[in-house]
């Protein structure tokens, strides 16, 4: 009787203790795929690093995407690619290099890779696709919650860190813990980290405009 | 007196062929929109004339060996003229094609035939004369980049067609004050199989690297360029063994010497063309300079080849043209070397394209000299061709090469700039590495040269 009493108490101590922990390690994974199977329409400022052989490249871009398959980019930083435009549409894909006059349509195909796919969980996330990708690597979440500046407006923000781990790359994600948002996203090939992906500011399904994704004739 | 008067004409047509030959470049990244045809279909542009400049080269060095330089020079003039009153009048695309190959095969005579008659007039100051053929043209070719995109923006194609006509046919004119310098003329046979398989070679090597661009080598739209250019070049080859008078002499290429100067014509060719075909596009990529601007740019490098195209010349008729080539691809190599190694982007652009400016400047008259002196007495006209057809094939071949790299770039990438540099720097390293060849030809022309000399102390 005394034993089964013990027991008792001991699995409610755990199940007290252990509970909050649990959840903490579960709600930004469900928050996040919750939030990117519901999205309609997602636009940000974004700052993306590349990182290369002892050199990096830094762009800036305003990104509208409306999944599955719409996406528009015009780059606003550095002088050397502002106004560069980026529309996929479907499976048609455009680009215009103002300092070249020079247009490239391009046909994407199933197996051709698609240009957001260097953004890594973010592209996941507005694609409808973060369930998928969690599934894939093996996660791992934070204990603690960390604050983040969006530069864009300069808001304090709390975020929960993932760590998504794949075979030969890892990713670590920054989520926010207001709408389980991606907002930042490093991603290592071995050791090394090659791309670093900053969102300055952003919003989730807001209004668009169809006029944002038209391909022009070529 | 009357030497100076044959200088001036030889500097005025090489001055008002390069413009003719330039001015038009303009309109070249914009064909599709100008001419409302397809790029597939606009290109061509570009291609006949490489192919009828090319032809031109093996044909009009034997001509001019037989009837002489004078007609051959005159018609040449004459016939770029022609071309581009062609092309300036012409009803639809079709005609202007017309016109631009017309236009490569006299452009393909004012170049080698004025370095041969400097060559047989001026004596001990052909270096010099030779020289300042290369700079007026040079000057030329500056000239017309600058003038050409003014006269389209003003006006309209054909405004450029006819402004150029109008330079040519002066062009034309001066022609006449050229006096005839060759001595003993050779009988006329002309190759005429090998000549027609050899551009037809060129043409399948074109084709070839241009669908390679955009297909797999197994494509359908590939790889019978390659049989193609298999069969022709053999074909190309029968036909000279065979000729009485064949229009590359493969004869030539028994001396050592004349092979090295071949080699150093090729690379140097493609340095040339490599250098100056991408430069205005790298700055606009690089620098994220506007087209204008971009163009502009290019203004250092071209005063730094017009200055040493003139100063070679002396340093060829004083140290010996060995010498003066060793520097030209040694000083290429380097510049491409910088454009590449620099960090700061603007001086990497600057100082490389102004010292690979004074390499190329450097190159024309001692590859000519060299090669009109290993050719022999009486074969300076087809030996002075054979070398400026060596260097248009490396014209042809590296910015061939080159294009097909950048065609390679990820343009879906969201770093596809950074990728367009990356594909420049190749492009750039590609043309370092085709100088250190060069230069390896000029290092064993310049080891001959000295031997040569013990044995004669």
């Amino acid at each position: 009787m005394h034993s089964t009493r013990r027991l008792l108490v001991i699995m409610l101590i755990v199940t007290a203790t252990a509970g909050p922990a649990l959840g903490q390690m579960s709600d930004p994974l469900d928050a996040v795929c919750e939030a990117s199977r519901n999205l309609t329409a997602y636009s940000a400022a974004i700052r993306m690093t590349q990182h290369q052989a002892g050199s990096q490249s830094v762009i800036e871009f305003e990104f509208d995407f409306v999944p599955p398959d719409r996406m528009r980019i015009v780059y606003t930083a550095p002088g050397t690619v502002e106004g560069q435009t980026m529309i996929l549409n479907a499976d048609r894909f455009y680009t215009y290099i103002p300092n070249l006059h020079r247009s490239v349509w391009k046909d994407v195909g199933e197996d051709a890779s698609n240009p957001g796919e260097e953004m890594g969980f973010l592209f996941d996330f507005v694609t409808q696709a973060a369930a998928e990708a969690l599934e894939l690597a093996d996660v791992s979440v934070a204990e603690s919650t960390e604050s983040f500046v969006l530069e864009g407006t300069d808001e304090m923000i709390e975020v929960d860190a993932l760590t998504l781990q794949t075979s030969g790359e890892q990713q670590i994600v920054q989520l926010s813990v207001l709408d389980a948002a991606p907002v930042a996203i490093a991603i290592y090939v071995g050791e090394r980290l090659v791309m670093e992906i900053r969102v300055l500011d952003y919003l989730i399904n807001a209004t668009y405009d169809e006029a944002w994704f038209a391909i022009p004739e070529q | 007196m009357r030497t100076r008067r044959v200088l001036l004409a030889l500097l005025g047509t090489n001055f008002l062929s390069a413009m003719g030959i330039t001015i038009v470049v303009p309109l070249i990244s914009n064909l599709e929109q100008i001419f409302g045809v397809s790029s597939a279909y606009g290109i061509w542009i570009i291609t006949l004339f490489m192919l009828s400049y090319a032809m031109g080269m093996a044909l009009i060095g034997r001509l001019s060996d037989a009837i002489g330089r004078r007609p051959v020079y005159i018609a040449s003039m004459g016939v770029f003229a022609l071309g581009l009153l062609v092309s300036a009048v012409a009803p639809q695309f079709g005609w202007v094609l017309v016109g631009r190959f017309l236009q490569g095969l006299g452009a393909s005579g004012s170049l080698p035939i004025a370095q041969t008659i400097a060559y047989e007039h001026f004596g001990k100051r052909k270096g010099l004369a030779m020289g300042g053929i290369t700079a007026a043209f040079g000057i030329g070719v500056v000239a017309a980049i600058n003038l050409g995109g003014g006269i389209y923006q003003a006006f309209d194609w054909r405004a450029v067609f006819y402004v150029t006509f109008a330079l040519s046919f002066l062009g034309w004119g001066l022609s006449f004050a050229i006096p005839e310098t060759l001595k003993q003329r050779r009988p006329l046979s002309l190759d005429v199989g090998g000549i027609l398989t050899f551009g037809a070679a060129i043409a399948a090597f074109m084709m070839l690297f241009r669908g390679l661009s955009g297909s797999s080598f197994m494509d359908a739209s590939v790889w019978p360029y390659a049989v193609a250019l298999a069969a022709l070049a053999g074909a190309f080859l029968v036909f000279e063994r065979r000729a009485a008078e064949p229009a590359i002499d493969l004869d030539l290429f028994k001396a050592p010497a004349f092979v090295a100067v071949i080699g150093a014509a090729v690379t140097g060719g493609v340095g040339m063309f490599v250098f100056q075909t991408f430069l205005p596009s790298f700055a606009q990529i690089s620098l994220g300079y506007t087209v204008a601007q971009a163009s502009y740019s290019i203004n250092l490098m071209a005063a730094t080849m017009v200055i040493t195209a003139g100063a070679t010349g002396a340093l060829s008729d004083r140290f010996g043209p060995e010498r003066a080539l060793a520097f030209s691809l040694a000083t290429t190599t380097l510049g491409f070397l910088l454009i590449t190694t620099i960090s700061h982007p603007t001086w990497a652009y600057y100082v490389g394209s102004a010292i690979a400016g004074a390499g190329l400047g450097s190159l024309m008259t001692p590859i000519n000299v060299i090669g009109m002196r290993e050719g022999g007495q009486g074969r300076e006209g087809i030996s002075s061709g054979i070398v400026s057809l060596s260097r248009t094939l490396g014209g042809i071949i590296g910015p061939t090469i080159a294009g097909f790299v950048l065609a390679q770039t990820d343009f879906s990438s969201l770093f596809a700039l950074d990728n367009l540099l990356r594909a420049y720097t190749r492009i750039y390293r590609f043309g370092m590495w085709v100088g250190v060849i060069g230069f390896g030809f000029a290092l064993v022309l310049l080891i001959r040269s000295f031997r040569k000399r013990e044995v004669h102390a």
